[in-house]
């Protein structure tokens, strides 16, 4: 049984603006996570599965400032039509230099809630 | 400098009583709420508040909860009291809901396993004190009652910290 006590992230990333970003969420395949991230409110709990094995590669993702650039969305999805205004997205990503066409990522996402 | 009602009666009084008119007091019963026997565990976890949870689509892959999830504040009552008054008691806010903001990240995952956020806080455990005090005409304490409830606890989430476990 693992267990975690998270402390605190550094730093504080603004309100993200639904209007600045495109509300089809699909568009940010193959973005980074640290672009598909700053579209999502701050009060929106945010799941991100690391789907580094369908690729080949182990899990690795660490959440972190910086961290989230060098990895790049392959599949999403949302409690609300609206995933911007969601308030639970999950997203499935993988590293760069990785590409979303490399593997299925379909059911990469569970969106069980 | 805070005056008690009963002092300021009695002011009036004489005053009233110097210039030769008299100054009529009603009756009427004072109710006061106080937490007593209080104690504070820091770092406390509430497995009954399950702020999120995942599931993995890829067996070998981790899963991380991140950004906003949102705890609740709970402050358990009795005896007529109100959450303001115990809350302000227990030195917390009285504001029901708290944003936390912290992620983890889970270890590497197999299908069917679920790796679930828990808020993290001081849990208080408190009795409360009833004290009723019933004042006659003149402003005197004419009688005083004392109650207490069973112990009760409350549940005071911090901001910056969660525990996430399998």
């Amino acid at each position: 049984m693992g267990i975690v006590i998270a402390g605190a992230l550094s730093g504080c990333s603004p309100a993200a603006d639904p209007n600045a970003c495109d509300p089809d969420a699909s568009t940010y395949i193959d973005k980074s996570l640290e672009d598909f991230a700053s579209c999502v409110q701050d009060d929106t709990t945010l799941i991100i599965q690391d789907a580094s094995p369908r690729v080949g590669e182990a899990a690795s993702f660490r959440d972190g400032d910086g961290e989230r650039g060098r990895w790049i969305v392959v599949a999403s999805c949302s409690n609300d039509e609206d995933w911007r205004l969601a308030t639970v997205v999950e997203v499935a990503v993988i590293p760069t230099p990785h590409v979303s066409g490399e593997a299925d990522f379909g059911d990469a996402v569970v969106c069980d809630w | 400098m805070k005056k008690s009602t009963k002092a300021i009666i009695g002011s009036l009084a004489g005053l009233a009583l110097a210039i030769g008119t008299s100054v009529p007091a009603s009756a009427h019963t004072g109710i006061n709420y106080y937490a007593v026997n209080k104690s504070k565990t820091a770092n406390s976890i509430n497995f009954a508040q399950l702020l999120a949870s995942c599931s993995v689509g890829t067996s070998g892959a981790t899963c991380t909860i991140s950004k906003g999830k949102t705890a609740t504040r709970t402050i358990s009552l009795s005896l007529g009291a109100s959450r303001g008054v115990i809350a302000s008691q227990l030195g917390i806010s009285a504001d029901t809901s708290v944003s936390v903001s912290t992620s983890c990240t889970s270890p590497v995952m197999s299908a069917g396993q679920v790796w679930k956020a828990y808020p993290v806080g001081d849990r208080w455990s408190y009795r409360i004190h009833k004290r009723t005090t019933v004042y006659n005409n003149q402003g005197f304490v004419q009688s005083t009652t004392n109650e207490y409830s069973a112990y009760l606890s409350a549940f005071n989430p911090y901001s910056a910290s969660i525990h996430c476990r399998l």
